[in-house]
């Protein structure tokens, strides 16, 4: 890595590519283009990228499968871009292993923020941590307790589990699927039912403990996403 | 293979049965045959009286009768008892060649063979029915599972009836039969009626044989049969005809849906470019009018996409092409996830929300119901006061949550109440408002694709009121 970060942004919309080059640019970011998957992944080969904005309707190709292939070698964060009713393509995506999403038509503010929570993620690894810090919120692993400022609230074993894997991908969004069988087990993917009513509780306690119900955001026909320590309240 | 083997056995068997049965032939054949055992009773005593005592020899009577009655039944077989006991008593008791009998112990041998006789043709008759009837259920059960095969294995069931009505016809003793469906049974002779549990199904029409073998036990199980198999092989042809359409529609929907999936893309690109475009002057020094320019070509790009997005759902929800996920949803998720979609996570103060803690889940889809909460979210926002609060609630209500959008704009007149939920209709009090009035029927028609309803609430002081009824059960919220 020499001096600032590089993306690689991916979009097949040649309009679209250079808007967002010039954007990510004037912000200080180095920036290269690709216009098919293909493309992407000698681009990605030749220069490794600290993190890659891709458009999941590619000419030659779907993103998730581009997603696939480029986390068979690239350890570096993908920022998937994608329209309003693509919410299966965004699941499958993100279990190919995108870090994240964003939904056309996107602010600079919100892209940028994307974008900065990403990259630090992916520079300060949090593996191994033992107590998990999202703003006011804290998790301790071994202890199974968590505290919002300071003070204990009491979580069922099933909230703290699901707590636990929100804090882990804190600012990442997880899917309803990979929650469900993270939380309870393989055999239990589609039992939506267990997932709503569970996450319906946890939010009521930390809301009462003084965190927005909003901190646990909804990505509605996809998952959840525990906010990114910079925009939670501290 | 099974059909022709089966076949076989049928037509192998048939031939003795109907020999049996047939009353013209039999009648004769029956006389001779029992004159003949009678008379090959008397010989066999003759032959064996000078070793054997006469009152004895008697006994061997009862193979006559036991021949006679197994094979021709009871009366035949008391019949050749009868004629048994007189050959008995002129041949053999004396005195001799008269049937005149004298001694007391003769008359007892002659009462004793009578009565022994008599039971005899009785056993041995109801043997041969219960031996017939077992034939003839077997025949039917070979009909049954010949008519099961057809009737499965058939591409057209009306070619496939018409060899079967012939089989039937014979298993009953008719010469032909045809098969006819979809007619009221006539009560006529010779016509057996086909019923499935009261349900006229068709007739089969018999001739030859019997005209009253109609009226048979027999008869009524094969009707019952028929009835069954035909109805079961209409019930299959149904099924076909339905797999092809629904066939048929799949490949159209998939047409459309790819269809508008390629003109969504086309319309959005060059709207997301603009936007893209004018985030890159983000960092631009700008001046405060130019800032606001700058700021107008992002609002209205996003404006124009809501529109085109809104434009392409009323198409696909005409086109059938939106399907509905059946999830299970947090109405409280729904209703935070619209505002945060809304406000693109800006802190914001003019939608209070207010939820029921014990709200139900909900069923539906996900990211459409939201687009009806966003949608109408955005239409009380429009219509309201700049800066006056949008109430945004979830309430409970046994088997049905609602969602409850209301502001204080200029209302709904009660002539626009339904008129407001058609496409490209608005209400006569928008005035300058912009919009296309598509908002609200694609809100409701998300809504009912979902199982739920929206309605508009009656107007209380100002402002208008929206509900969105969701079921959380199985209930259906227009009942």
């Amino acid at each position: 890595m020499s001096g600032e970060p590089l993306i690689l942004v991916v979009d097949d919309e040649r309009p679209i590519r250079r808007a967002l080059e010039l954007t990510l640019t004037k912000a200080g970011y180095r920036v290269a283009t690709a216009g098919t998957a293909a493309e992407t992944l000698t681009a990605a080969a030749l220069s490794p990228p600290d993190l890659v904005i891709l458009d999941l309707m590619l000419p030659d190709g779907d993103g998730a499968q581009v997603c696939a292939e480029l986390r068979g070698w690239l350890t570096a964060p993908i920022l998937l871009v994608s329209a309003v009713q693509d919410e299966p393509d965004k699941i499958r995506a993100l279990d190919a292993g995108a870090d994240d999403y964003l939904t056309k038509p996107f602010g600079v503010g919100e892209l940028l923020a994307r974008v900065r929570a990403l990259l630090r993620r992916s520079e300060g690894a949090m593996a191994g941590d033992r107590v998990l810090d999202v703003g006011m919120l804290s998790v301790d692993l071994p202890r199974r307790v968590v505290t919002v400022a300071g003070a204990e609230i009491h979580l069922t074993p099933t909230e703290f589990d699901l707590l636990r894997e929100l804090a882990l991908a804190a600012g990442r969004p997880l899917t309803h699927q990979m929650l469900l069988r993270k939380v309870w087990g393989p055999g239990y993917a589609q039992e939506m039912q267990l997932l709503r009513t569970h996450m319906g509780r946890l939010r009521d306690k930390l809301e009462t403990a003084g965190i927005p119900r909003d901190s646990i955001e909804t990505l509605t026909g996809v998952g959840y996403r525990l906010r990114d320590p910079e925009t939670m309240p501290a | 293979m099974a059909a022709t083997r089966t076949n076989g056995r049928l037509a192998a068997k048939r031939p003795a049965l109907a020999r049996l049965r047939d009353p013209r032939s039999s009648r004769i054949t029956a006389l001779l045959v029992s004159a003949a055992l009678v008379g090959a009773s008397t010989l066999l005593v003759a032959a064996l009286t000078p070793s054997v005592p006469v009152r004895s020899a008697g006994v061997f009577y009862l193979l006559a009768v036991l021949g006679a009655s197994s094979v021709y039944g009871l009366w035949w077989g008391l019949a050749t008892s009868l004629s048994s006991a007189v050959a008995f008593n002129f041949f053999f008791l004396p005195p001799e060649h008269t049937l005149v009998v004298n001694s007391s112990s003769d008359w007892l041998a002659l009462a004793a063979f009578a009565a022994t006789a008599i039971v005899t043709s009785d056993l041995a008759a109801r043997e041969r029915a219960g031996r017939d009837e077992a034939a003839r259920r077997a025949e039917e059960a070979l009909l049954g599972e010949r008519l099961a095969t057809v009737i499965a294995t058939a591409q057209n069931l009306d070619d496939a009836l018409a060899g079967l009505g012939d089989q039937a016809a014979r298993t009953l003793g008719a010469d032909t039969g045809v098969i006819v469906r979809g007619v009221s049974p006539s009560r006529a002779a010779g016509v057996l009626p086909l019923e499935l549990n009261g349900r006229p199904i068709g007739e089969l029409r018999l001739s030859g044989g019997d005209p009253a073998i109609g009226a048979s036990p027999a008869a009524g199980r094969v009707a019952r049969q028929l009835a069954g198999l035909i109805a079961l092989g209409e019930e299959r042809e149904r099924r076909m005809r339905e797999e092809v359409n629904a066939r048929a529609l799949l490949r159209s929907d998939e047409l459309k849906t790819a269809l508008l999936r390629a003109v969504s893309h086309d319309l959005r690109s060059p709207l997301q470019a603009i936007a893209a475009a004018a985030g890159g002057l983000h960092f631009a020094v700008l001046d405060d009018d130019e800032r606001e320019l700058l700021d107008t070509i992002g609002a209205e790009s996003g404006r124009m996409s809501r529109m085109i997005e809104n434009l392409l759902d009323l198409s696909r929800l005409t086109a059938g092409a939106l399907p509905a996920a059946a999830d299970w949803l947090d109405p409280r998720e729904l209703v935070e996830a619209a505002v945060a979609e809304l406000f693109r996570g800006r802190p914001q103060d003019r939608v209070r929300v207010s939820l029921a803690p014990d709200a139900p889940l909900v069923h539906g889809d996900g990211p459409q119901l939201q687009r009806v909460v966003v949608n109408l979210l955005e239409n009380a926002l429009k219509f309201s006061p700049r800066e006056a609060p949008v109430h945004l609630l979830v309430v409970a209500r046994g088997d049905f949550v609602d969602i409850v959008v209301s502001d204080t704009g200029p209302g709904v007149g009660p002539a626009d109440a339904e008129r407001i939920f058609e496409p490209f209709t608005r209400g006569s009090r928008t005035g300058e408002v912009p919009g296309s009035g598509l908002g609200l029927a694609i809100a409701r028609g998300l809504a009912r694709s979902s199982g739920g309803e929206l309605r508009l609430a009656p107007p209380e002081d100002g402002g208008a009121t929206f509900v969105l009824t969701l079921p959380a059960t199985e209930a259906d919220p227009r009942a």
